[in-house]
């Protein structure tokens, strides 16, 4: 059994390298996407292997998932695999940065065999405090209780990060004269209930098993985005200044039931132990909606820029070849490894 | 060689593959990409510290990496608004023909 497991992880290990390089450094830009997200779900396997099971669901929906749709959104703009032209001065900066780091990795590959970590398992403080965060999921008490100016100030990159993209572009309504396969509009008008109910069961299980706003957030996102793919996207539907104010409703209602310990002569953030719990789920269902929202956006941006200037395109597949085809023109001229 | 250990040095080698391909690729795509995997490898190496083969995971450095997660996604989505505004400006190049002729691959 030992044995099975140390060539389980062995295989693992290979398997994450050698995608990655094929991510980087194989040609044709389309298989570099898929192979992306190839990596991201032998990635939460790992996850598994690590006892992450929030970080593996995280990682299929979040990196896997909607960074791959977002990827192949971008993929048929041309400007995007553009290879750069590069100065003899920046050539000798870059080698002698590459080194310089490659030696500081060398360094850190040997404190890691040198120095086994002390002291493994929740820290002592985490134990101890288990009882006043008002869940029994460690790492939601973490996130959303001991924590949670990180993940306050992670929503507000999350909400910077969609008006950034968006106000680099501007809505145009798809319109409905598209044909929507049919077969495809059933499907998606029968997952759809069932996505935000299982959206909504991950995040209220977040509190005791693995699950949580971020997972529960990006099962909403793909089914905006699933919206997109029978032409009905969210800003399509519906009113702008409704999206806009649950875009932010997540980050109020967090500052929001932050602030309240204040009145309590608490500290900011500083839940009263007795009812964290209902604060906890409360910020979660807010914060899951906002996310999943702000994923689908940032979905649709790609693709609206994707098809902005010209005429729209006719099908993204063959865009991808003739991508394919300037990057390598790219990889020819720059002589790099193959 | 445990697997802390193993996972360890695996997230350090994607680090440096990624990182390395951040400064030898030069399409922006692939320089995007490279971000992102050069985040997991970090990931990997945090999580493989946060594990412990007889009893629980630490949960505060779970709990970065899932803000990790989101933060790379939310970087991940920028950049590739920015990329193109950026290649708009500075090669004001004519747009590649997407003639029939451009169909064969994938």
């Amino acid at each position: 059994m030992k044995l099975l497991l140390a060539g389980l992880d062995l295989v693992l290990a290979a398997t994450l390298l050698g995608l990655a390089w094929a991510v980087l450094f194989s040609r044709g830009r389309f298989r570099a996407v898929v192979l992306f997200v190839a990596l991201g779900l032998v990635m939460a396997l790992v996850w598994v292997r690590l006892a992450a099971p929030e970080v593996a669901l995280a990682e299929a929906a979040i990196g896997a998932g909607i960074t791959g749709a977002m990827l192949l959104a971008a993929l048929p703009r041309p400007g995007i695999a553009k290879p750069r032209q590069r100065s003899r001065l920046e050539q000798v900066a870059i080698n002698t940065a590459g080194t310089g780091v490659l030696l500081g990795l060398a360094g850190a590959s040997y404190l890691l065999l040198a120095q086994p970590a002390r002291q493994t398992g929740p820290g002592p403080a985490t134990v101890a405090a288990m009882a006043e965060s008002g869940v029994t999921n460690q790492v939601t008490a973490v996130l959303l209780n001991f924590r949670s100016f990180d993940t306050l100030l992670e929503l507000a990159i999350l909400l910077l990060a969609v008006i950034g993209a968006w106000a680099l572009g501007r809505w145009r309504p798809q319109g409905a004269e598209e044909a929507v396969n049919p077969i495809l509009l059933t499907l998606v008008r029968g997952v759809m209930p069932l996505a935000i109910l299982i959206a909504g069961y991950l995040t209220w299980i977040g509190d005791w098993a693995p699950g949580g706003a971020f997972q529960g957030g990006a099962l909403l996102g793909a089914g905006g985005i699933l919206l997109a793919l029978v032409g009905r996207p969210l800003p399509d539907v519906f009113p702008h200044w409704l999206l806009r104010l649950v875009l932010v409703a997540g980050l109020l209602v967090f500052l929001g039931l932050g602030a309240l310990p204040l009145g309590l002569e608490l500290l900011f953030l500083q839940y009263p132990p007795a009812i964290a719990g209902g604060f906890i789920l409360a910020i979660e269902a807010a914060a899951a909606i906002s996310i999943g929202l702000a994923l689908a956006l940032l979905v649709y941006v790609q693709q609206q820029r994707a098809s902005s200037p010209e005429p729209p395109p006719t099908a993204g597949c063959s865009q991808a070849g003739s991508a394919a085809k300037e990057e390598d023109q790219d990889r020819q001229t720059e002589g790099g490894p193959r | 060689m445990n697997a802390a250990l193993l996972y360890g040095l695996t997230g350090l080698a994607l680090f440096a593959l990624g990182f390395a391909a951040l400064f030898i690729r030069r399409s922006l795509l692939r320089k995007i990409l490279a971000i992102n995997i050069c985040g997991s490898g970090i990931f990997l190496l945090m999580i493989s510290v946060a594990y412990d083969p007889a009893g629980p995971p630490d949960p505060v450095l779970h709990a970065l990496v899932l803000t990790g997660i989101v933060i790379t996604v939310s970087i991940t989505a920028f950049a590739l608004a920015l990329a193109d505004g950026e290649s708009d400006r500075h090669e004001g190049e004519p747009r590649p023909p997407r003639g029939p002729g451009s169909e064969e691959r994938p």
